[in-house]
């Protein structure tokens, strides 16, 4: 039920003296705590700063805050009543009988709608905590919507030149040093056509409208937020995620500075590359491939594994297959010290082995024979858990010259796009995936197996384990699933725009009507019930 | 080795050298061992020994990175040897760290790769 102004009784006829600013003190404890009876005996007392008059008329201050770049900020005022108006309607609502807590649950209610007419918070540009990108972030209450969005230019750029007929690949591109080692070998005549390629030729427009709907569809409507207060956990945030990038130079107010080598359509390039500026969300640049707003070719989720001929017995490589399986998938969180298995609930990345049985022989007893030897050299090559993260996915038969014996798919197997998960370090995200001795991925630099990410806190700010290094189907390890931890800076932004730090991650709760069941107020039942007494 | 490239991040390897003796190879985390290009000629190996002295290579630092954060650059490593003096360069977070030198030494390698190509394809090369 909606607090009515016209239930306010005449002036003449309201409560006064002890007992009612007992009442009084009771209602803002319970509504706002300590700090709201604090600030009303401090506001009854001395002139409002807003207007000088001795009961202030605006709202307390809500918490200060950090922007994410050191500075404090104070959230403006968000509502028209005074907490005395406030606790006025509070008596008021308990004269009438609805007691302490149905006049906390109507006063709270009309605060939220308060919150929510006062419309949009933000908008406002952000670094997150982890010194990575920068992005814009604004919050609707009335639709919602927690928006995050992306600003920047585009610089296309040949990933090859040739000029008196010199070939030359763009600097730092292997792709391109080794394509251009073979075109430099072909006749003149012929190497215009191969460069072209290797070149941007009226795609460019069409490259830009496929990167924002990369990116706006990876990073939008993954998890929800809502408001863990009472009375208040209706009060939800959907995250949508706008990008816009436009051909030319970055303005000095947008975000990303995004250069973009064209290469051929087949090629994976691995080029990937976001760079930011501590403390300014609007000095970061990326370097992408043209083919990076498509999953990646060379998918780093798949590895094969090959058998020798007529037999279902690894072969040397096969042996070196999995050996490298079971050291890039390795479990990025702790083993269970009693038990030896992982910890429910933070297993390492599943493996699914699709196999293929010996041409020839019963498929059935081939296929089991071949995902049994895989297995007993993965657990040889130490991966944890074995007979829990290792299943047998597919069965089918090789063909008789061939060698690849079975194919090892980690967790969804999806490819990766690289732009979506370049697209994660503007918003603030670390890389996840891990580097090691005997792995697929390797480098003299980066994070070990179980590593905590740059964004580890800030998913344990949003009540999560924390975020680790492990080559798993996360979008910003090896894959393109958005999981919890990687909305840990939206999480963050949506702290810094609405001024509340009392979110957390699901979905809202429904809040149930404040109103109490009155005499005779019991639901209709239906028309001859079954259970009738007659 | 005259001149050599390396070009690392966490999903890839390549490099690329040019041998005194002419060799021109290239390598690759998925390929393992050198593999030939094709052969320069003896005048390239003197003109690109010139233009690694000529662009200012021994007198570079060490290390070059970018200002700032960067996530998933590559690191380039240039390592020289011209007569008694060797040196090596790492660049960090390419393409976003540019050393000019190293530029202009790039386009010289290509227009003598390209100059070698040529020659053998057209059956002229021979280095050794």
């Amino acid at each position: 039920m909606e607090s009515k102004d016209t239930n306010r009784p005449a002036e003449s006829t309201r409560a006064v003296g002890p007992a009612a600013g007992n009442t009084r003190l009771l209602l803002a404890q319970r509504l706002a705590g300590n700090r709201a009876v604090t600030a009303w005996v401090q506001a009854s007392r001395t002139p409002c700063r807003g207007c000088g008059g001795p009961c202030c008329e605006h709202e307390e201050q809500g918490p200060e805050r950090s922007n994410g770049l050191g500075a404090l900020s104070v959230v403006p005022v968000v509502a028209q009543r005074s907490i005395g108006q406030w606790l006025e309607e509070g008596v008021l609502a308990i004269e009438s009988g609805l007691g302490v807590a149905g006049a906390a649950c109507q006063l709270a209610l009309a605060r939220k709608r308060d919150f929510i007419a006062d419309g949009l918070r933000g908008p406002e540009d952000l670094q997150a905590p982890t010194g990575i990108g920068g992005f814009r972030a604004q919050y609707d209450p009335a639709s919602k919507k927690l928006t995050i969005t992306l600003d920047g230019g585009v610089t296309f750029t040949d990933g090859m030149t040739i000029a008196g007929g010199v070939v030359t690949p763009t600097a730092g591109l292997p792709v391109a040093i080794k394509a251009a080692n073979a075109i430099m070998l072909l006749p003149p005549d012929k190497r215009a056509e191969a460069v072209a390629r290797w070149h941007w030729a009226g795609d460019d427009e069409a490259w830009l409208g496929k990167f924002q709907s990369v990116v706006q569809a990876a990073w939008s409507e993954k998890f929800q937020f809502h408001r863990d207060k009472e009375y208040w956990t209706d009060l939800e945030a959907n995250v949508e995620v706008e990008v816009h990038m436009h051909k030319g130079p970055k303005a000095p107010n947008e975000h990303v500075s995004l250069t973009v080598f064209k290469v051929p359509d087949d090629v994976s390039a691995g080029v990937g590359v976001v760079h930011s500026m501590t403390g300014s969300p609007l000095e970061s640049t990326m370097t992408l491939a043209s083919t990076d707003v498509a999953p990646r070719t060379d998918n780093l989720l798949r590895r094969d594994i090959s058998f020798t001929p007529s037999s279902d017995a690894l072969s040397s490589d096969g042996a070196n297959d999995v050996t490298v399986i079971a050291n890039t998938f390795k479990a990025g969180n702790p083993v269970c010290a009693m038990c030896g298995r992982m910890v429910p609930g933070l297993e390492g990345p599943v493996l699914t082995i699709n196999v293929l049985g010996r041409a020839g022989a019963d498929n059935a007893a081939s296929c089991a024979a071949r995902f049994q030897a895989i297995k007993a050299g993965l657990a040889a090559a130490g991966f944890v858990d074995v007979d829990a993260r290792v299943r047998m996915g597919s069965s089918g038969v090789e063909a008789a010259t061939a060698t690849v014996g079975a194919t090892a798919v980690a967790e969804g197997g999806v490819a990766q796009i690289v732009a979506a998960h370049e697209a994660g370090h503007v918003f603030g995200l670390g890389d996840q995936y891990a580097v090691g001795a005997g792995s697929a991925i390797t480098s003299t630099s980066g994070l070990g197996v179980g590593a905590a990410a740059k964004h580890d806190q800030l998913a344990k700010d949003m009540g999560l384990p924390g975020s680790v290094a492990e080559n798993n189907d996360n979008i910003m390890a090896l894959g393109s699933v958005v999981r919890p931890e990687a909305y840990s800076t939206f999480f963050w932004a949506l702290k810094q725009v609405s001024g509340l730090d009392d979110w957390v991650l699901g979905p809202p709760i429904p809040v149930a009507s404040c109103e109490p069941p009155g005499p005779g107020d019991y639901p209709t039942p239906p028309p001859n019930p079954t259970t009738a007494v007659v | 080795m005259l001149l050599e490239q390396r070009i690392e991040r966490p999903q890839l390897f390549y490099a690329r050298r040019v041998r005194n003796d002419g060799h021109y190879e290239e390598t690759s985390e998925r390929q393992g061992g050198w593999r030939p290009v094709f052969p320069l000629r003896p005048q390239d190996v003197r003109e690109l020994a010139e233009a690694i002295v000529d662009c200012g290579f021994f007198e570079l630092q060490p290390e070059y990175a970018p200002k700032g954060t960067s996530i998933g650059g590559s690191d380039v490593t240039w390592s020289a040897h011209v007569g008694s003096q060797s040196h090596a360069v790492l660049l960090r977070g390419v393409p976003d760290t540019r050393v000019p030198a190293i530029e202009r030494l790039e386009q010289r390698l290509a227009e003598i790769l390209q100059g070698a190509a040529d020659a053998f394809r057209e059956g002229g090369a021979s280095a050794h």
